[in-house]
This record gives C-alpha cells, sequence and structure tokens, in this order.
C-alpha cells in the first residue's frame, strides 16, 4: 500500500468495459447524450457520485466513468469502481472519443485531452486549501496558481 | 484547457477567483454545496442516524474528523510511546466514560486509501477496542455521522466546516495554516475554533464548546460560508448541466435526498470479551426531602481501562472491572469485580469460588440471573456473602457489571449501616447538579433515571464458611413499584 498503490488500469480487466461515446446498436437503452464523470481518486469518486444524482431517472442521459491516472491517491479507485458497478472508459478510448459533456470534481491530470465541455467542481466544501507546490501538485483555490485559467493543474 | 463552467458554493469564491483569476470570473457558477445542503434536510432523522451507528439513548457522540497529510489530525497523533502526549484519539477514548460518550473517526479518503483500510484500522485498533466507530470514508457515513453527532474534533480539513455548518460545537486537534487559503471559511474557523487543551481534561473542553459555541455569532458567520444558496446545490447544477447538453430538463424537482443509513461494519472485529473498565463512582447517601427520605444515590462513571497510561487527573480512586476470561494478567490481577458471562455453563466448581481464586483482588464477582431477567444478578462477596440484585426498570446500561459497581461503591462509602435492604438510585453519568462540570449544561444522559435499591440483612456475627448469610441488593424504580420478591 502507500506510495506504490498508484491507480493501474489493468486492475479493472476482469470488468465489462463501458463503450465509449454515443449509444451503439448493441445497447438496450439508446440515450440522447453521454456524460463523463472524471475520477482523480476516491475523494473525488465519492463527490462525483453525489453531484450525478442529477441525472438520476432520465434515460436521455447515459454516465460513464474514467480515471486521469494522475492521482498520488490511486489506491481504492478500482474496487470503488467495481462495488459501484460504474461504466468504466478506459484513458486512452477517452482521448479518442468525444463526450457531451464531462464533469471533474478535481483538477488533476491532462483534462485537456477530454472532448468535451468541462463542469468543474470543487470535492471538498468550497475552496479552502492551497497545495504546496511541488510534482503533481497545484491548487485547489479558486483560480489560484495556473495562468492557464483556473489553476487547471495536476492536484490529484 | 479552458473548462466550461466552474462551480463555486459560495459567492465569496467568486471574490477570490477575481483576484487570483479575473479571466474566469465569467465562466463561474455559484450553486451551492450539495453536501451541506443533503445535511441540512437529514438533520430530522438523527436519532435514524444515532441507532444505525449504534449510539444508544442519552450518549453524547464526537465526531473525530481527519483530513490526509502529516499535518492532518491523524498524521499529528503521537504515538502511543509518547507519555507527554498521548494523542487527541486516544484522550478522547481514555477520558470520556464510555456509557455516556461515543467516538467515532472519520478518516478522510486519500489517507485511507494511501495506507489501507487495515493498516487505519490496525493503527486504531486499542481505540476500536475501547468503542472508537470507524467507517470506512467512501461511504455516506460522515454526512450520517454528522447528522448523529453532539461534538467534533477536527481539524483543517472539510469536515470541520461541514460539522461547524451544522451547528456542531468543535475543537481542533491540528490546524495547517501554510495549506489553508487566506480568506477561506476554514481559515476563519482556524481562527475561531478553540485548539484542544494539552492540560485541561478533554470534557470540561467539549463542554465548555457546548455552551459558548452555540452563541458565537462569529462561528456562525464563517460556518455559513459553506453555502450562499441553501438547499438548490442539485437543482442550480442540473440546469447548468442540461443547459450544456442542450436538452430540457426534467419535470420531476431534483431534491436532495436524506443522507442513507449506515449499514456497514463500523466495529470490525468484534470481541466475545468486554474490555476491563477503570469505575469511578460517587455515593450521596439519602436526603430528606418534601416527599420523605430519600435515596441514597451512586453515580457510576466507567472507562478503558488500558487507554489511561498515566494520565487520569479525570479519574479518582476507580475500581477495575474485568470480565471473566480477561487474558490480560495486568486487569485480571487486579481486578474488584468480575463479570460472569452469561454463556459460562455450571461446572462442579461453583464460578464464584474459582473466579475469587483466579483473580487474588477480586471482591465481587457478579453472576448474572438466568436469561429473561435483563441486569439482574446474583453479587458474591469474598467474605461469603451474597446479594441479590434485581432492576426495577430497564436501560441498556442495566447490566450486572453496573450493579457489581454499585454495590461496590455502598460497601465502600465512610459510613456503616445496618439495614437490611436498601434503594439507590444508580445513575451512569453526570453527577448531581452543581458538583460536576458539564452537569448544568446538558440534560442528564439517560432520562430513564432509573434507581437502585439495595435492601441489607442485619451483621452477620454467626456466619460461617458453607453457610453464607444472604443479604438483599435489589436494583428499582421508583415504577413500576417494588415488589419484594428478591
Amino acid at each position: 500500500m502507500g506510495a506504490g498503490d498508484m491507480w493501474d488500469e489493468r486492475r479493472l480487466n476482469a470488468f465489462p468495459a463501458a463503450v465509449p461515446g454515443p449509444p451503439s446498436r448493441w445497447g438496450t437503452v439508446a440515450a440522447e447524450r453521454t456524460v463523463l464523470g472524471v475520477i482523480h481518486n476516491v475523494t473525488s469518486a465519492t463527490r462525483l457520485l453525489d453531484l450525478l444524482t442529477v441525472f438520476d431517472g432520465d434515460p436521455r442521459v447515459a454516465v460513464q466513468f474514467t480515471c486521469t491516472g494522475s492521482s498520488p491517491f490511486g489506491g481504492g479507485i478500482a474496487e470503488f469502481i467495481t462495488a459501484h458497478e460504474l461504466p468504466y472508459v478506459s484513458w486512452d478510448e477517452v482521448r479518442k472519443s468525444t463526450f457531451d459533456l464531462a464533469i471533474s470534481t478535481s483538477r488533476g491530470g491532462d483534462l485537456q485531452q477530454i472532448s468535451a465541455p468541462i463542469i468543474g467542481t470543487p470535492h471538498g466544501a468550497g475552496y479552502n486549501k492551497t497545495l504546496r507546490r511541488e510534482p503533481g501538485a497545484g491548487s485547489r483555490e479558486p483560480g489560484a496558481g495556473s495562468r492557464r485559467l483556473m489553476g487547471w493543474r495536476r492536484s490529484g | 484547457m479552458i473548462p466550461a463552467a466552474i462551480v463555486l458554493s459560495h459567492d465569496e469564491q467568486r471574490e477570490r477567483l477575481r483576484r487570483g483569476c479575473p479571466e474566469a470570473v465569467p465562466r463561474s457558477h455559484v450553486i451551492g454545496d450539495p453536501c451541506a445542503d443533503q445535511i441540512r434536510i437529514s438533520a430530522p432523522f438523527r436519532e435514524e442516524y444515532r441507532t444505525a451507528l449504534g449510539i444508544r439513548p442519552g450518549q453524547k457522540l464526537v465526531l473525530l474528523t481527519s483530513t490526509w497529510g502529516e499535518r492532518s489530525f491523524l498524521g499529528r497523533s503521537p504515538a502511543p510511546g509518547a507519555p507527554s502526549d498521548p494523542g487527541i484519539i486516544r484522550r478522547a477514548l481514555a477520558e470520556l466514560p464510555v456509557d455516556e460518550y461515543r467516538a467515532l473517526a472519520a478518516i478522510h479518503p486519500n489517507a485511507w486509501h494511501w495506507h489501507g483500510g487495515w493498516q487505519i484500522r490496525s493503527w486504531l485498533e486499542p481505540y476500536i477496542r475501547a468503542g472508537l466507530l470507524v467507517p470506512t470514508p467512501e461511504s455516506d457515513s460522515w454526512k450520517a455521522a454528522i447528522c448523529a453527532a453532539d461534538a467534533f474534533i477536527g481539524d483543517h480539513g472539510s469536515l470541520t466546516l461541514y460539522a461547524a455548518a451544522h451547528g456542531l460545537p468543535g475543537l481542533l486537534a491540528s490546524f495547517d495554516d501554510d495549506c489553508v487559503a487566506a480568506g477561506s471559511p476554514m481559515a476563519r474557523l482556524g481562527e475561531l475554533l478553540p485548539r484542544v487543551s494539552p492540560s485541561l481534561p478533554l470534557r470540561q473542553q467539549l463542554a465548555h464548546a457546548a455552551r459558548r459555541q452555540p452563541g458565537d455569532a462569529r462561528i456562525a458567520r464563517a460556518a455559513a460560508q459553506v453555502t450562499s444558496r441553501p438547499g438548490e446545490a442539485l437543482s442550480r447544477l442540473r440546469e447548468l448541466c442540461y443547459a450544456h447538453l442542450g436538452l430540457a430538463e426534467p419535470v420531476d424537482p431534483v431534491v436532495p435526498r436524506p443522507v442513507a443509513l449506515p449499514v456497514e461494519r463500523t466495529a470490525p472485529r468484534r470481541t466475545p470479551l468486554a474490555q476491563p473498565l477503570f469505575v469511578a463512582t460517587r455515593f450521596t447517601d439519602a436526603e430528606a426531602g418534601e416527599e420523605g427520605p430519600g435515596r441514597p444515590q451512586v453515580t457510576v462513571r466507567r472507562y478503558p481501562a488500558a487507554l489511561q497510561g498515566e494520565r487520569g487527573t479525570h479519574l479518582t480512586d476507580p475500581h477495575v472491572v474485568v470480565e471473566e476470561g480477561e487474558p490480560e494478567e495486568r486487569w485480571a490481577g487486579v481486578a474488584d469485580i468480575v463479570v460472569i458471562r452469561r454463556s459460562t455453563p455450571r461446572g462442579p466448581t461453583p464460578a464464584p469460588e474459582r473466579l475469587f481464586t483466579r483473580h487474588p483482588g477480586c471482591i465481587v464477582v457478579a453472576v448474572p440471573a438466568p436469561a429473561g431477567s435483563a441486569g439482574d444478578c446474583t453479587l458474591h462477596l469474598r467474605d461469603g456473602r451474597e446479594f441479590t440484585a434485581r432492576w426495577g426498570g430497564s436501560a441498556w446500561w442495566t447490566e450486572p457489571a453496573v450493579a457489581a459497581s454499585a454495590l461496590h461503591a455502598w460497601l465502600t462509602r465512610d459510613e456503616e449501616d445496618d439495614a437490611a435492604e436498601v434503594t439507590i438510585d444508580v445513575a451512569i453519568g453526570p453527577e448531581p447538579a452543581g458538583s460536576d462540570a458539564d452537569a448544568g449544561e446538558s440534560p442528564a444522559p439517560l432520562p430513564l433515571s432509573l434507581s437502585l435499591s439495595l435492601p441489607l440483612v442485619p451483621p452477620l456475627p454467626g456466619s460461617r464458611p458453607g453457610q453464607p448469610a444472604q443479604r438483599l441488593l435489589r436494583l428499582e424504580t421508583p415504577q413500576p413499584p417494588v415488589d419484594g420478591q428478591s
């Protein structure tokens, strides 16, 4: 455990992957839009599920999940995805696909590779922390840090 | 990469955004905080959350919240090898009486998953044995715990803000000023909430916070910054999402739902053996009142023996209670009271004799009455006397161990008395008003207000070994009436 327990997509091999993007003819429910939920770690994932309740009951919207693989806190993600039966799309597939919307509760990873408008939210009680400037660390203050708009840097 | 929308929970954040990154302001949307909304609408179900977490009626639940990192509450909890500072988790379990308080540790998932759940639970095992609840952090249990709690001890993590916003009084076990954004509500709470004092008893500090903080407008103002759109977060978020999707919103409104009841195991590795306890009793003699002579009272406060260490200013002259089968010699050897488990089979050697031999310091052996009689029991003394103890009412704590401690208090009181029979009011929790640090600020933790009756027979000059005289100890409430049966 600990530092060595990074996120590894291969751990999801046993789990059926979702087909990214728009519904295929093999699907049962033909949703009109596809939303991508972006997971960084279990912390951001729990908040993500809280937020995605806005789509409950609407078969027009399908939700898929991916993981940036950027957080040092990768432990538990595979178990979380499996336990919650999240339809998972690999990061590679995400880069090749287009989504109608992405929701991200953290700022890390190569979010610019996602082809979708992104809604960024906090994963805690607003924005209270500034992370120290270490490799892979950014700021969780709104707009602090990066000049590339809103501190969209790696912060886990 | 340009985000389409930046979601904020309070207008105040937009001002900080304006200072830090003005070009992002047009894309910002203040929607409020969905978790704060959910906690708010879950508040009416406090009793359901408490029941699901195993909190007994009248108990105070103290929420210990830790974010991640070395400067977090958990990161700052010293190892057991540090006698000068045992750490606040240990102090919470050691200093708060087990019948009046429960503690729940809400650990940040980053800390949990970095080290692994097994490791966290292993590190906390001495406290779990003493009653600490440690739910897995991915669940909704932290929200349920906030709804169920009476106070919190936190750090610079979000749960401190959520707990304060819920109106809970709290203390700070640690606070990392370096990583808290200046001007944020968390920074303000860091200024306003008291830090845990290493010298004052924790119970006193919590009582003080419970008295002072509810009326503190500065704390309320800071905590209210958790959301500037109370109740609206989900509906505003849905509006934002559907606008981006180019879809009409569903007809049905989206509303926050109460937090699910925690069902996961919060106390893994349950032991069949009750923990050794230090028990402090306070005996108050009967005082005549307007309605005739009152009853003597015994207040029983119990603490985990294994966590006391060198400290213990909160404890005076305790006796030690263990259950039959206690493996640790340091407790078995000094136990004043040994409680036989109800499941113990009746062997050829009477259990009391066997246990008086096994436990050289023991003066009372409690033998539970047959099943169905709640906490009634027979109490054997080393000198051969025997008491029958009967509770006149029942609560979760009316158990043989408490009856035995009440008898202990009666036997060790200052004065002698030859009454054949006596009734004692037994209480778990705050001592009579005026004599206790927090008696005034909270209602009695056990409003059932069970009383104990202790009937005594005359002294036993002619008693011989093998022919023990019998005294009668009865534990009764005023209602239903004492029926005199032994």
